[in-house]
């Protein structure tokens, strides 16, 4: 092939390339979840720093508080390079005596599907965390690392009064090998195992 | 020194550093069957296993599968999903590991494993369904002797957005929701 040819066929490319990056990019999603804390008199608010549970066979279970970001490429698969946050967990016996207590940090996306309808529901809520960001429902699951040692997932899951039942609010949460696979619900009345979602 | 003590002391380590890699150990899990032929339980391959949504709404699993230790191992395998709402199904691939941790317990000695090598233990997989959607598939082994209540038998999974966190009990007498985990280390039958 000629100089030129070759030339011309390289820039081509690379006019190519940079076309396409832009599109790649602008389908990420730059994501913030929360454990928020909810108000159950006026002015209604959501804001973060709230609890959530799960619990594991046999009745053992955790405490979560907790926020972070990360950013999910097209098509759900985690970046573990692009994630922030932590928070506090506390693990009890089934009879709710306190066996461990720490922080969390998160280490990376394992995946990200967000779901099409909004989250929470009445009343009309001040939202205090990011009223810029768009509000989303959706399910995450990230990997953490625990203060004592220990790895786990984080299982963040968010739904709206307009979800399939399918979905749940909340948290589920490994920590080595105990899976606290089932969440705490969420009560009327009950300022915890809420969780919330921002898209920027 | 006994062979199995040596190879037990040569694994345990690796599994409880996630980020290590262990070169030489491989994990194969199974969704199994466990019958009584002529009155002795009997543990094979080719089960199936189910877990429902906060709606209660369920996914079955069959399958099988390997991996590497480590972070993001390779993994292998796969097996078949069915939905009851909305009603389908399809087949799923193993695409990762994402983490693996083994856990306490054994075996009862009166079982009979066709596979071999059984482990507890509690093993994240990124999987592909046939339809689009991906997911995460937990597989959770309980062994009976000396293993922790915390660890349950049975799978739970992720499909999309949809969590089925709830894994279905297995209970006596039925041939469902059981799990095998067995640890081969290179060179070992």
């Amino acid at each position: 092939m000629k100089p030129a040819k070759t030339l011309a066929l390289g820039l081509s490319i690379i006019l190519m390339m940079t076309a396409a990056a832009p599109i790649v990019f602008a389908q990420a999603d730059h994501v913030r979840w929360d454990i928020i804390s909810v108000n159950f008199a006026p002015p209604f608010t959501t804001s973060a720093g709230g609890i959530a549970s799960a619990l594991a066979g046999g009745g053992s279970h955790i405490t979560f508080t907790g926020s972070g970001t990360f950013v999910a490429p097209a098509g759900g698969d985690g970046s573990s390079s692009a994630t922030t946050g932590g928070g506090t967990w506390t693990t009890y016996t089934s009879g709710g005596v306190v066996t461990g207590t720490g922080i969390y940090e998160v280490t990376g996306l394992v995946r990200w599907d967000p779901a099409p309808f909004p989250p929470g529901g009445p009343p009309p809520r001040t939202d205090l965390i990011d009223p810029t960001a768009q509000r989303s429902t959706g399910l995450a699951v990230l990997r953490i690392s625990y203060s004592d040692g220990e790895r786990g997932i984080l299982v963040v899951a968010c739904e709206g009064v307009t979800s399939p039942p399918s979905m749940f609010e909340g948290v589920t949460a490994s920590k080595g090998f105990i899976d606290y696979k089932s969440p705490a619900a969420p009560v009327g009345g009950v300022d915890a195992n809420r969780t919330l979602f921002h898209i920027e | 020194m006994n062979r199995r003590l040596f190879l037990a002391m040569a694994i345990v380590p690796l599994l409880t550093v996630s980020k290590a890699r262990a070169d030489g150990v491989t994990v194969r899990w199974d969704i199994i069957h466990l019958t009584s032929p002529s009155g002795t339980p009997t543990i094979d391959p080719g089960g199936h296993a189910s877990a429902t949504a906060e709606d209660s709404s369920k996914i079955t699993f069959t399958g099988s599968g390997t991996f590497q230790l480590g972070d993001d191992g390779e993994a292998t395998g796969g097996g078949t999903w069915t939905t009851s709402a909305p009603a389908a199904s399809g087949t799923y691939v193993v695409t990762g590991l994402i983490k693996f941790d083994v856990a306490p317990g054994s075996l009862q000695s009166f079982i009979v494993d066709h596979i071999g090598n059984a482990h507890a233990g509690l093993a994240f997989l990124r999987i592909r369904y046939s339809d689009g959607s991906r997911g995460v598939l937990v597989v959770s082994c309980h062994l009976a002797v000396g293993g922790s209540d915390a660890v349950f038998e049975g799978v739970t999974a992720s499909k999309g957005y949809v969590d089925y966190w709830n894994h279905e009990v297995a209970v006596m007498g039925v041939d469902a929701d059981r799990t095998h985990i067995s640890i081969t280390a290179s060179g070992d039958d």
